[in-house]
C-alpha cells in the first residue's frame, strides 16, 4: 500500500514541481550544447569526411582522429569537465529539488535557499558515495583479476572464465545498486535532519536500507528497467534510422533529445517516489513520537507544578539567600521552553519538528529543578520571598498560558502536516 | 574385428588418394625425412630417430653440412631467440631444448663427437640453433648422404609457436633439419653456401623440399593431426598408438596432439579437409570450414592449383592459443573462442590468412628468414583480397556500429607507424628494429600489392602471380624473381612504358624507404576582368597538387565543375608540384586517386580538396557527442 501510493505521490510530485525537470533538462543541455556547438561549426575542404556523413568508415575516421589529435583531447577534457561540472551543479540544485519535493511545490525563492543551504552537505555525501563507488569498482576489478590470473595459471579454456566473471559482476552490480539507493536515503535523511553528521547519516540510511530492503529494491528495480529498457530501445532507434542527411539528422536530435528529457524526468520521478516512500514511513514515526510527547509532557507538567509548590514553601520558609539566583534560573528555564515551541511552530519538516520536541521533552526531565529548590532554600528575607513568589507566579502564569497556547497552535499543525502527507 | 576391417578400409582410402597425387613428383626433392618418434606426456619429451636422405645439387663436393636445432632458442634466456622476444623466464619445467644422442653417416662415420655449435647470424656463443658437422669424405655432386640421427626433444611450454600446454601438444621446428645449401643470392653467382639461420623471435624458416615419412607413438586416446595423411595406425601392448604420417614435397612437418581433439572432415573437390576442434568449439566449426572451401575455391581460381591431397586445420584450446595462427605444409592452426560474435571475422581471417601461406610458404617456400615479405606480404593481400571480396564483404569487424574491412586495417598498422623509414619491406627479418617486422612485411607489404593491383587492374594482376606461381613453384622464388616476371608480363601485354612504371614503383616501395603522400594544396577559383594580363572577363580556376613526400609515382586527379561536368588529370608526380588552370569554369572539387587504388599514401585527408568547406560530418559528429555527453552526465547524476 504504501510502496503503491509511492509511485503516484512520486508522480504528482513530479508533475507538480515540473519546474525541476525543466531546469535539470535545461543545465544538461547547455553544457552539451555549449560543449558540442564548437564542433558543430567546424569544416574541412576535403571530402573524406563525407564518407562518414552517410555511413561509416575507417579510414576516413581514422584520418579524422590524426588530423584533428590535439583537438580531440581538449574536446575529451572538456568532456571531463563537463560532467563535473553537471555533477556538481546537480548536488548543488538537490536541497531545492527535495524542498520542493516536501512542499509538493516550486518556489523560486525556497528552492534556490534551500539549494544553497544544502550544497556543502550534498557535496560531502556525493564525495563520499563517489569515494565508496570507486572502492566497490576497485575491488571488484581486483578480485576479478585474481580469480582470472588464477584461471590462465590452471589453464582454463574460455568457457571457465565465464561464471567467475559473471558471479562477480552480479555481486558488483548489486551492491553498487545499493550504495545507489542508500545514497538516494542518505539525501532526504539530510535534507529533514540538516544534519552535518554526513557519515552517521549513511550508517542511518543502511540500517533503513536492510529494514525496508523489499520495498525499496522494488521501487528502484521498477525505475532502473525502464531506464534501462528506454536505453536499449533508443540504441535500437538509432540502429535503424541511417542519419545521411539533414533532415533525418534533425529527427535523430529531436529523438535525442526527447530521449534525454524522458531520462530525467524519469530520474526525477523515481526520486520523488522515493522520497514519498521515505515521508511516509517518517510520518508514521512522528506520529508515534507525537503521543510519546503528551504522555511525557503531562509528566512533566505533574512534576513542576509539585516542583513549584515546594518551591513556595521553601521560599515562606525564609531561605532566600540565593532567591534572585533561582528566579533567574527559572525565567531562564522558562524563556527557553518559550523559545523552544515557537521554534517547534516555525518548524515545518517533521524530522526536525520532532528532534525539537524530544529536545524538550528532554528538559523537563533534567536535574535542573532540583538545583532550584536547593537554591531557593538559601533565600530568607520574608518580604523579598512574598514578592519573589507572586513574581513566580506571575511569571508562571504568564508563560503557562503562553504554553498552553503554542502547544495548541502546534498541535494543530502537526495534524495538518500529518493529514496532507496520506493524500 | 570389424573396426580393424575399417581401419584397413580407410588406410586403403588414404593411400589410394596418395597414390594418386603422388604420381608426379612435384618438387626436387632434396632434404628427405623418415622420422620416428614415441611423445612422452608426462616429461614433455620426443624421443626419437631420423634418417635425413640429402641430395647434393650443387656444383660443389662438400665435406660440411649444417643444420637447425630450432628447440634449442627454449633452451636458456641467453638463446638469440630470448634475447629477442619479451617473454619471462623458463622454468625448469617451461624450458625447451634439443639433445642429439647420436649423429652419424648412416652406416658409417659417426660424427656425434663432430657437432660444433654455429651463430652465423649474431655470433651468439651461447645460441645453440645452427649446427655443422664435418665428414672425412666428400659428397660430391648430384650425390646422395644419409644422417642417421638420434635425438630427444624436450618441448617448451607453449608460449611461442610450439610447446604443450597441460595435455595439449602442439609440436613444431621439433626435429634436427637440415640447412638450405643454395647459390648465393647476387646477380648471376655461382658460388654456393649453406643457408643456415639462427632461431630469431620474428623469423619464420627456410627450408629444402623433400618427402616426410613420419611414425608418430603417442598414448593411445589422443587424437592427432599432422602434415601429410594417416598411411598407417597400429595400436601397442602398452597403451599407446602407432601411427605414420606421409608428405610428399613439403618443406617441413608438424603435428598435434591432444586428448581432446573433436574431428570434423570434409571435402572439397578433391582436397580432404579436416578440422580438428575443441568440444566448446562446436558453435564455430561452420566458420572455419566454410572459410577454407572459400580460400580454396579462390586461391586455385586466382592463382594456382592446391597441389596437396589434404589440409588439416586446428583449433587450439583457450590455453594453447599461442599455438594458434601459424603455418605449416598441409597443416594450419587457427584460434577463436566460443563466444565470439559472428561480426568479428577473426576465425575466418585466421583461417583464411593461414591457408594462404599454403602457396607462398608452402609451395613457393621463399626464404622467410631473408625474404619474409614474400610470404606475409603476398598473404596478407590475398587474405585481404578474400575477407573482402566474399568472407566478409560488411566488414572484417562489424560490431555495434563499427565497421573495418580487411584492408583499412593492414593498412591502417602501415600508415600508423611512427616512423614508416625505419626499414625497407625487404629486409632480414631480424633486423627490422623496433618490432616495425610485422607492419612492413605484412601491412605495408599488402598496401604495395594493393596498389600494384590497382595501377594494373585485377586481371593483368592476377596473370602476373599466376605467372609467378606457375614458373616457381617449388623452387624457392626471389624478390628479384617476382620484379622481374612482373615487369616482363606489364611489358607484354601493356608495353614498356607501364612495365617502366611498376619497376619504379616496386623498387621504391620493396628496398625503398620512401613515403608516399599526395595532396591537394589548394583550389582556387577568381572572377577577373580584362585588363593588362587577362585576354577577357571570366573565371579562373587553378588547382594546386604537392607531392609531400619522397616517394614518386604517377596519379589521376578528378577535377569536378560547378556545371557538373568531370575531367581526369594525370600527372606523372615527379616535380615537388603541379598547377592545373580552367578559364571559364567553376571548380568545385578536386581529388587525387578518385578510385582509391593508391594505398600507399599514407595520408588520404589531404587527397581531396573543396572549394566550399564541408560540414556534413561535423555537424551529424556534434550530434552524437552532444548526445553521449547528455547521457554520461546523466548517468553520473541524479
Ligand atoms: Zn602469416
Amino acid at each position: 500500500m504504501e510502496l503503491k501510493s509511492s509511485y503516484t505521490n512520486g508522480w504528482n510530485i513530479s508533475i507538480k514541481t515540473y519546474k525541476n525537470i525543466l531546469i535539470l533538462y535545461g543545465i544538461n543541455f547547455l553544457l552539451a550544447l555549449s560543449f558540442s556547438i564548437g564542433f558543430a561549426t567546424s569544416s574541412s575542404k576535403s571530402l573524406i569526411y563525407n564518407n562518414l556523413f552517410s555511413d561509416f568508415q575507417f579510414t576516413a575516421f581514422i584520418e579524422f582522429i590524426i588530423n584533428y589529435k590535439t583537438y580531440l583531447s581538449i574536446l575529451f577534457n572538456q568532456f571531463l569537465w563537463f560532467s563535473v561540472l553537471y555533477m556538481l551543479l546537480n548536488v548543488f540544485i538537490l536541497g531545492g529539488i527535495l524542498d520542493s519535493f516536501f512542499y509538493k511545490k516550486f518556489d523560486s525563492d525556497r528552492f534556490w535557499k534551500h539549494s544553497k543551504m544544502f550544497f556543502f552537505r550534498y557535496f560531502k555525501q556525493s564525495l563520499y558515495f563517489l569515494i565508496l563507488n570507486l572502492v566497490l569498482f576497485v575491488l571488484a576489478f581486483y578480485i576479478l583479476s585474481i580469480i582470472f590470473s588464477q584461471l590462465i595459471e590452471k589453464e582454463a579454456i574460455e568457457t571457465e572464465f565465464i561464471l567467475p566473471f559473471f558471479i562477480v559482476l552480479s555481486i558488483y552490480l548489486i551492491l553498487a545498486s545499493f550504495l545507489y539507493i542508500i545514497s538516494d536515503y542518505t539525501k532526504f535523511s539530510i535534507y529533514f535532519s540538516e544534519s552535518n553528521q554526513i557519515l552517521k547519516s549513511i550508517w542511518k540510511n543502511t540500517k533503513y536500507f536492510i529494514k525496508n530492503f523489499a520495498s525499496v529494491l522494488i521501487l528502484f528495480f521498477t525505475f532502473t528497467s525502464i531506464i534501462i529498457f528506454l536505453i536499449i530501445f533508443s540504441l535500437a532507434m538509432n540502429y535503424w534510422i541511417n542519419v545521411s542527411n539533414y533532415l533525418s539528422l534533425f529527427l535523430v536530435f529531436l529523438m535525442h533529445q526527447i530521449f534525454v528529457f524522458v531520462r530525467i524526468f524519469l530520474r526525477l520521478w523515481f526520486l520523488s517516489s522515493q522520497f514519498s516512500y521515505f515521508t511516509i514511513g517518517f510520518n508514521k514515526k512522528i506520529e508515534n513520537k507525537k503521543a510519546e510527547f503528551e504522555a511525557l509532557d503531562e509528566k512533566a507538567e505533574a512534576i513542576s507544578q509539585e516542583k513549584f509548590k515546594k518551591e513556595k514553601t521553601v521560599i515562606r520558609q525564609g531561605k532566600d539567600e540565593r532567591a534572585q539566583a533561582a528566579i533567574k534560573d527559572i525565567n531562564v528555564m522558562l524563556e527557553n521552553i518559550q523559545n523552544q515551541i515557537s521554534n517547534i511552530e516555525k518548524e515545518a519538516r517533521p524530522e526536525i519538528k520532532a528532534q525539537l520536541i524530544n529536545n524538550l521533552i528532554l528538559a523537563s526531565q533534567t536535574e535542573e529543578w532540583e538545583m532550584i529548590e536547593e537554591n531557593v532554600s538559601h533565600i530568607k528575607q520574608e518580604n523579598e520571598i512574598k514578592r519573589v513568589i507572586s513574581i513566580l507566579d506571575e511569571i508562571k502564569q504568564e508563560k503557562e498560558k503562553e504554553k498552553n497556547q503554542k502547544k495548541e497552535i502546534f498541535q494543530k499543525k502537526m495534524e495538518d502536516d500529518l493529514f496532507e502527507f496520506d493524500d | 574385428m570389424k573396426t580393424l576391417f575399417l581401419l584397413f578400409l580407410s588406410f586403403w582410402f588414404w593411400q589410394n588418394i596418395f597414390a594418386q597425387s603422388s604420381v608426379s613428383v612435384l618438387s626436387e626433392r632434396i632434404a628427405n625425412y623418415d622420422i620416428e618418434a614415441v611423445l612422452n606426456t608426462e616429461n614433455k619429451t620426443i624421443t626419437a630417430k631420423e634418417i635425413i636422405t640429402w641430395k647434393n645439387i650443387s656444383s660443389d663436393s662438400l665435406n660440411e653440412f649444417h643444420f637447425h636445432l630450432y628447440l634449442n632458442a627454449f633452451k636458456d634466456n641467453k638463446s638469440t631467440f630470448f634475447k629477442n622476444s619479451d617473454l619471462d623466464d623458463f622454468t625448469d619445467l617451461e624450458r625447451g631444448f634439443i639433445e642429439i644422442k647420436k649423429i652419424k653417416i648412416l652406416k658409417k662415420e659417426d660424427l656425434t663427437q663432430k657437432v660444433r655449435f654455429i651463430a652465423p647470424d649474431d655470433h651468439n656463443l651461447d645460441d645453440k640453433t645452427v649446427f655443422l658437422v664435418k665428414t672425412n669424405t666428400l659428397l660430391p655432386p648430384d650425390s646422395t648422404i644419409q644422417f642417421e640421427i638420434e635425438f630427444t626433444a624436450k618441448l617448451p611450454k607453449l608460449k611461442a609457436r610450439t610447446g604443450f600446454a597441460k595435455d595439449y601438444f602442439f609440436v613444431g621446428q621439433w626435429f634436427p633439419k637440415i640447412g638450405v645449401y643454395e647459390l648465393e643470392n647476387k646477380v648471376d653467382s655461382t658460388s654456393w653456401h649453406w643457408n643456415c639461420h639462427q632461431f630469431h623471435s620474428t623469423s619464420e624458416f627456410f627450408a629444402d623440399f623433400g618427402v616426410y615419412n613420419v611414425e608418430l607413438t603417442v598414448p593411445e586416446n589422443y587424437i592427432v593431426g599432422a602434415t601429410g595423411i594417416l598411411w598407417d595406425e597400429k595400436v601397442n601392448a602398452n597403451k599407446t598408438k602407432t601411427m605414420l604420417f606421409k608428405a610428399n614435397d613439403v618443406i617441413d612437418f608438424a603435428w598435434t596432439a591432444s586428448p581432446n581433439y573433436l574431428v570434423f572432415s570434409d571435402k572439397w573437390n578433391d582436397v580432404v579437409i579436416h578440422f580438428l576442434y575443441q568440444k566448446e568449439h562446436e558453435n564455430q566449426v561452420e566458420r572455419h570450414v566454410e572459410a577454407i572451401k572459400i580460400a580454396l575455391e579462390y586461391m586455385e581460381k586466382h592463382v594456382g592449383k592446391y597441389p596437396y591431397p589434404a589440409i588439416t586445420v586446428i583449433d587450439p584450446p583457450f590455453f594453447g592459443l599461442e599455438a594458434g595462427g601459424m603455418e605449416y605444409p598441409m597443416l594450419i592452426t587457427v584460434g577463436t573462442v566460443k563466444f565470439l560474435p559472428q561480426g568479428i571475422k577473426i576465425p575466418e581471417l585466421t583461417t583464411v590468412h593461414e591457408f594462404i601461406h599454403q602457396y607462398f610458404m608452402g609451395i613457393l617456400a621463399s626464404n622467410e628468414f631473408e625474404e619474409a615479405w614474400l610470404d606475409e606480404g603476398f598473404t596478407t593481400y590475398f587474405e585481404t583480397r578474400i575477407i573482402d571480396e566474399i568472407l566478409a564483404k560488411n566488414g572484417s569487424i562489424n560490431f555495434m556500429g563499427f565497421k573495418m574491412s580487411g584492408i583499412e586495417s593492414r593498412r591502417l598498422g602501415y600508415t600508423n607507424m611512427y616512423n614508416k623509414r625505419v626499414a625497407s619491406v625487404w629486409n632480414w627479418a631480424w633486423n627490422f628494429p623496433n618490432n616495425s617486422y610485422g607492419n612492413l612485411v605484412y601491412n605495408k607489404a599488402a598496401c604495395v600489392l594493393h596498389t600494384l593491383d590497382g595501377i594494373l587492374g585485377r586481371e593483368l594482376m592476377d596473370r602476373i602471380i599466376g605467372n609467378y606461381f606457375d614458373k616457381y613453384r617449388f623452387l624457392h622464388p626471389k624478390t628479384d624473381d617476382f620484379i622481374d616476371l612482373a615487369t616482363l608480363t606489364v611489358k607484354n601485354i601493356s608495353g614498356d612504358s607501364l612495365s617502366n612504371e611498376i619497376d619504379v614503383f616496386l623498387e621504391q616501395a620493396i628496398y625503398g624507404t620512401q613515403i608516399c603522400d599526395y595532396a591537394i594544396q589548394s583550389v582556387e577559383n577568381k572572377h577577373l576582368e580584362k585588363g593588362k594580363d587577362v585576354e577577357s572577363d571570366g573565371i579562373f580556376s587553378q588547382i594546386r597538387v604537392q607531392r609531400l613526400g619522397d616517394f614518386q609515382m604517377p596519379i589521376e586527379i578528378l577535377i569536378h565543375f560547378e556545371d557538373g561536368t568531370e575531367l581526369t588529370e594525370k600527372w606523372n608526380g615527379k616535380s615537388s608540384h603541379i598547377l592545373f588552370s580552367f578559364k571559364g569554369k567553376h571548380v568545385k572539387w578536386a581529388k587525387i586517386d578518385p578510385k582509391n587504388k593508391l594505398l600507399l599514401d599514407y595520408r588520404f585527408e589531404n587527397n581531396s580538396f573543396a572549394n566550399e568547406s564541408q560540414h556534413g560530418f561535423f555537424v551529424k559528429y556534434a550530434e552524437k557527442l552532444m548526445y553521449w555527453l547528455q547521457n554520461f552526465m546523466q548517468f553520473l547524476m541524479l
